[in-house]
């Protein structure tokens, strides 16, 4: 791959197509028309290119916030997990551990993005993952819990008419 | 410096020049790994939010049951014992059930917002930060009511053992 040059907008590097040629004013550096499928015909689209992709300061301040209240969100999740330690309730605190470790890597990876540069979309698409892991644990163990609150709510329900049957 | 020559069917983009290291990104369009981690995420966002919003709406409707079944049932036979411990504690909960159904809301937009991602082309970057923004509130959100029950459990936990106290006494 070469070097990164000055580039069109908001990019921070050629990709694997080499600098660009000049081309009409008004956009900065165009591509060389055959660059790029015209599918898109966007002089700047990157089709399967994205993991070259360089977030401009906007979206990175969208990206940095989103991670610091993530990570804001796993630190409140460990706390959690300690108090249900204190609690003695230590199934419910590895599942509060596991949901607040993918917050906070969620977090991290969203940070990752704005600290670094050149591998922007993977930060993205990891912390996207672990966010969808930390929802995915969430909705086993409530629907598990709500599920146990049900039968336990029925069963309630089964012996009291039982031992109104049984009174008369 | 050579003359640049348009072949057929090449439209430039007729939006405005974006000044280098400032504005908005140009036009990015993720690949079908990405698109499938967003569309995975999406639908987990989606479903959480659903959850969060029936759990939310029930945990409600039983808190505020409860309470106004306790209220009746202090009026009707009163007792040494002080109600001042449950009422704080139902009435914690309460808004917190409530809160829980409004992120539940957030959290089904945000799954919006990363589904649209994958269901269109041209805006993969402004709907995943769109997306961002709304998982942000839905976190914000979580971590202030998570902070205020965490204080409001202590301190009904301080003014549950003097009662208690009280009355031994």
């Amino acid at each position: 791959m070469s070097a990164p040059g000055p580039g069109w907008p908001g990019h921070g590097g050629w990709g694997p197509h080499g600098p660009p040629h000049p081309g009409a004013p008004g956009y900065g550096v165009a591509p060389h028309p055959g660059a790029y499928p015209m599918k898109d015909a966007h002089p700047m689209a990157f089709h399967g290119h994205g993991t070259h992709h360089e977030f401009g300061p906007a979206e990175n301040a969208t990206i940095g916030s989103t991670g610091t209240w993530a990570k804001a969100l796993g630190v409140i999740g460990f706390v959690d997990a300690g108090l249900e330690v204190l609690n003695l309730n230590l199934v419910g605190a590895g599942i509060a551990f596991a949901i607040a470790l993918a917050f906070w890597k969620a977090g991290s990876s969203l940070t990752t993005v704005v600290a670094t540069q050149g591998h922007d979309v993977h930060h993205l698409m990891q912390a996207v993952q672990q966010i969808g892991s930390a929802f995915y644990t969430r909705i086993v163990v409530t629907l598990l819990a709500v599920g146990l609150v049900a039968i336990v709510a029925v069963g309630l329900v089964v012996v009291a008419i039982t031992i109104g049957v049984n009174a008369r | 410096m050579h003359a640049h020559v348009q072949p057929a069917g090449f439209h430039p983009h007729p939006g405005p020049y974006h000044p280098p290291g400032g504005g908005p990104s140009p036009h990015v369009e993720l690949g079908p790994a990405e698109n499938a981690i967003i569309a995975k995420t999406a639908s987990r966002a989606h479903t959480w939010g659903i959850v969060a919003m029936v759990v939310g709406g029930l945990a409600s409707f039983a808190l505020v049951g409860a309470f106004v079944a306790m209220e009746l049932l202090i009026a009707a036979t009163p007792s040494a014992v002080s109600a001042n411990v449950p009422r704080l504690v139902l009435g914690a909960l309460i808004p917190a059930a409530l809160v829980h159904l409004a992120v539940g809301v957030v959290y089904m937009r945000a799954g919006g917002a990363l589904q649209d991602v994958v269901d269109t082309q041209g805006d993969d970057v402004r709907h995943l930060m769109t997306a961002l923004g709304r998982l942000r509130l839905a976190f914000q959100i979580e971590v202030g009511v998570t902070v205020v029950s965490m204080i409001l459990g202590l301190v009904i936990g301080i003014a549950s053992s003097s009662t208690t106290s009280l009355e031994v006494r």
